[in-house]
């Protein structure tokens, strides 16, 4: 962790380890199980946990980068990438001035935040017809 | 005036936000909430149907530092939407009228929308002397919280000062100040202290009684979701303090190891509040993590509490013992997060409430 002192040094401040890391990954271990046996989905806030940074990076290395990096680019960016472990995402939400707001691990085939939401499907249903009627008045003007 | 049919998802889509980005929004916010992070879905998809509702606010005896905290909350973002959908229709110091225009706004929208305005109350009402300290438009304090309480849905104090009296009421209490509470006693009443409050817990709240209604409220009338947990329960800090690591001195070497600050007066464990998952200044630092205790100032009577820099007295065990054994126990059964889970973590919350405020009091 970086904390800025009265002279502007940037001083680093170590974090150890607690042993959360291993914790967390117990509890993947046995809702991945559950997952593939039962299609039960499951969802760990990071965000609400008493994890050092070191706890974190810890757990990231253990879980490795799977295939799928995902950037969700919406008042401030989000990353949502798929672990070594397929069903095991790990998703950080960030705000514009890249504050990390919250911090998930979820357990499912594709998180809920991927999808288009219905009622964006449909206003862009509309949105699309004006982009013609504009496009073929221009063409009329031409 | 605003239009009251409107809904929250037709007004995002004005402002171009796609429900994508709401539901990030939604997720931070549940996350703050320790609501499941499940339930972020369900709460993004209820709050964009919600319909523009009225809102007073009256402020008493106060500093305004609650209304600083939150009118400087963000720079423009998803949360100053929903505080801008709301339409807050009286705020004397945030409103453009004043004086008799300021009134008459007041009694009109107590008047439109009666019995169903929310009331939110920053500071304390002074009492003694027939009230005469703090007055607005030449009524006290306490006339127009029983005008304006008498045909609100709900009331909301924010901040310590309206919630439990606050400084105020710090002895010798020279102006007679009480709480909301101690006045009004057939609403439903919704305390969120804080000196001042988190500027996204008033949202969240608020976000929670435009959806969920009125959130599960412990026995001070604070939202669980917020007051369910201290600052203890959430403070990086806690391994130290599980493994018996002090600071004793603000410049020691424990102290530039970022060790607990227990010794040093911290009152993270009896005091129950956001900060050290929120934090402060858009989410920059709490006061732990810039190396001073907490000094509990949401919790009743904070001021008189026996000192900021005593250490509290050790009803919750020695420290080190007894959540080293929960943590290991949770890491074993693969309950990591369930361990901090508002529904799980009983034997925790259990040792913590055997700690009050006379126990902090009693060391004096
Ligand atoms: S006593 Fe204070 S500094 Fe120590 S772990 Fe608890 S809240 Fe954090
Ligand atoms: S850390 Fe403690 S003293 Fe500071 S704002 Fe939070 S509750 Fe109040």
């Amino acid at each position: 962790m970086a904390v800025m002192n009265p002279l502007n040094l940037e001083i680093e401040i170590a974090e150890p380890k607690t042993g959360m890391a291993k914790a967390v990954l117990n509890e993947l271990i046995e809702q991945l199980q559950i997952f593939a046996d039962t299609g039960k989905q499951h969802i760990i806030d990071l965000t609400s946990l008493p994890m050092t940074s070191s706890d974190k990076h810890e757990l990231e290395s253990l879980l490795g980068t799977g295939e799928i990096n995902i950037t969700l680019s919406t008042i401030g960016e989000s990353q949502i990438n798929e672990t070594a472990f397929s069903g095991i995402w790990w998703i950080k939400h960030y705000t514009p001035d890249r504050k990390l707001i919250s911090e998930l691990i979820e357990i499912t085939d594709v998180p809920a935040i991927i999808k288009s939401h219905p009622d964006d499907i449909k206003h862009a249903a509309n949105e699309i017809k004006n982009i013609i009627n504009n496009d073929e008045q221009e063409i009329r003007y031409e | 005036m605003s239009n009251n049919k409107q809904v929250l998802a037709s007004e995002l889509q004005r402002h171009g936000i796609s429900r994508r980005t709401f539901l990030k929004f939604c997720t931070s916010m549940a996350s703050v909430m320790a609501l499941s992070p499940a339930d972020a879905a369900q709460m993004a998809e209820k709050l964009a149907t919600i319909k523009r509702q009225s809102v007073i606010w009256l402020s008493f005896q106060e500093c305004t530092g609650c209304t600083e905290s939150i009118t400087r909350s963000h720079k423009p973002s998803l949360e100053s939407l929903i505080f801008d959908f709301i339409s807050l229709d009286y705020h004397h110091t945030l409103q453009a009228a004043s004086g008799s225009a300021a009134e008459a706004a007041r009694e009109q929208a107590m008047h439109d929308n009666k019995g169903k305005y929310i009331l939110v109350v920053d500071g304390s009402i002074p009492l003694k002397d027939g009230g005469v300290y703090s007055t607005i438009a030449g009524m006290t304090n306490l006339d127009m919280l029983q005008q304006v309480a008498k045909d609100a849905a709900a009331i909301v104090a924010v901040g310590t000062c309206a919630t439990f009296g606050g400084l105020p009421k710090a002895s010798p209490n020279p102006t007679g100040a009480v709480s909301v509470s101690d006045i009004i006693h057939d609403k439903p009443i919704i305390n969120i202290p804080g000196c001042p409050p988190i500027p996204v817990v008033m949202t969240g709240v608020l976000a929670h009684v435009l959806t969920f209604g009125i959130p599960e409220l412990d026995s001070l009338k604070r939202p669980k979701a917020f007051f369910g947990d201290s600052i203890h329960d959430r403070c990086y800090r806690r391994p130290f303090y599980d493994r018996g690591q002090f600071a004793k001195s603000f410049d020691d070497a424990g102290a530039r190891k970022g060790w607990c600050l227990y010794e040093l007066g911290c009152k993270g464990p009896t005091t129950h509040n956001a900060c050290a998952t929120v934090k402060w200044n858009d989410g920059t630092s709490f006061p732990i993590q810039s190396g001073h205790g907490c000094i509990g100032c949401s919790e009743p009577d904070f001021w008189d509490a026996g000192g900021f820099y005593k250490s509290i007295s050790t009803g919750i065990g020695e420290p080190g013992q007894w959540a080293t054994g929960a943590l290991a126990a949770g890491a074993a059964a693969g309950l990591a997060s369930a361990y901090l889970n508002k529904s799980t973590k009983s034997d925790a919350e259990k040792n913590h409430q055997e700690v009050t405020l006379e126990d902090m009091g009693a060391k004096k």
